[in-house]
């Protein structure tokens, strides 16, 4: 509930207040801006633009919902509005994929252990379709709920679910080809 | 197959855990610097709310009804000033006492708008 109190605050004139905002949800508003564009300064750039937009909207935001989510669609549509694109996600895919398998989760858990674990994860998020990347980063990075990705990115429950359930095979698909293209450079 | 997308949802969270994207140095900063440049933007609609037609209108009615009591008291008794200064005199605690009460409350009220909107 704190930030119902900084809105109050930012709303009575106190600037000051907007720089909680700023901090608690910087990093997750750059993470959702990385995944859609793939560049660090325009990620920035959109990063602002949705702060400026969040504060100009803030007399309307309702405290009945999630100030997160909220927030989270202001990036979300601003970094499709920066990609000149209206939606990110393709159609509805039926296609279930293979669940995963023992090899995948033997190299997932080896990732587990490694130092360099965030760089290889950034690797493997980078090799996988952003859309699949950004629900991955939504659903296990910000621990978003399907329904608050639904609000966020207007997919469907259904579609949410086969989406995720296919990002999470092809991440672990791409950190296998990480970790064997290592063994091959090494020997 | 349950269990399975336990332990997968549970290892994907552990190998996500932290890795969120870096910002560049000093963005909050930035970010700031927009903000404090948008600021006059939500007091100008906060001081335009202040004043709304609505306000003005009452303002203007509770004066007009003034006026209009003075006029009448003042018709009224035009035969007998002695009596209706006898009566202003009876009176005078009270209305001393609702001037005070008014004249307290717009002062702490515009105080109150000029502190919130100098910060």
């Amino acid at each position: 509930m704190d930030e119902q109190r900084w809105i109050e605050s930012i709303l009575a004139g106190d600037t000051q207040s907007f720089s909680c905002l700023v901090t608690k949800y910087q990093q997750m508003a750059f993470s959702i801006a990385f995944r859609i564009l793939e560049n660090r300064e325009e990620a920035e750039e959109v990063v602002q633009d949705a702060y400026v937009k969040m504060y100009r909207a803030l007399p309307s935001f309702q405290f009945g919902s999630k100030f997160s989510t909220w927030f989270y669609r202001i990036v979300y549509h601003t970094s499709l509005s920066a990609l000149r694109q209206q939606r990110l996600f393709s159609g509805y895919d039926e296609a279930t994929p293979a669940d995963l398998t023992d090899e995948d989760f033997d190299c997932a858990s080896e990732i587990l252990e490694r130092k360099d674990r965030k760089e290889l994860i950034a690797k493997g998020l980078k090799n996988i379709p952003k859309d699949e990347a950004l629900l991955l980063t939504l659903y296990y990075l910000e621990e978003c709920s399907i329904d608050e990705i639904h609000q966020v990115t207007d997919l469907s429950v259904s579609n949410i679910k086969v989406k995720l359930f296919r990002a999470r095979k092809h991440f672990y698909e791409s950190l296998q080809l990480i970790t064997k293209h290592e063994i091959v450079s090494i020997l | 197959m349950n269990t399975n997308k336990q332990k997968a949802d549970r290892l994907t969270r552990d190998l996500l855990k932290d890795c969120y994207e870096i910002p560049p140095k000093g963005m909050d900063l930035r970010i700031m610097e927009l903000i404090k440049k948008e600021a006059p933007v939500i007091r100008k609609k906060d001081v335009k709310e202040c004043s709304s037609i609505g306000g003005i209108i009452s303002l203007g009615v509770g004066y007009v009804i003034l006026v209009i009591s003075l006029i009448t008291i003042l018709l009224i008794n035009k035969d007998d000033l002695g009596s209706m200064y006898t009566q202003l005199k009876d009176a005078f605690p009270y209305i001393l006492s609702l001037v005070a009460i008014a004249s307290s409350f717009i002062f702490y009220f515009c105080m109150d708008k000029v502190l919130t909107f100098s910060r």
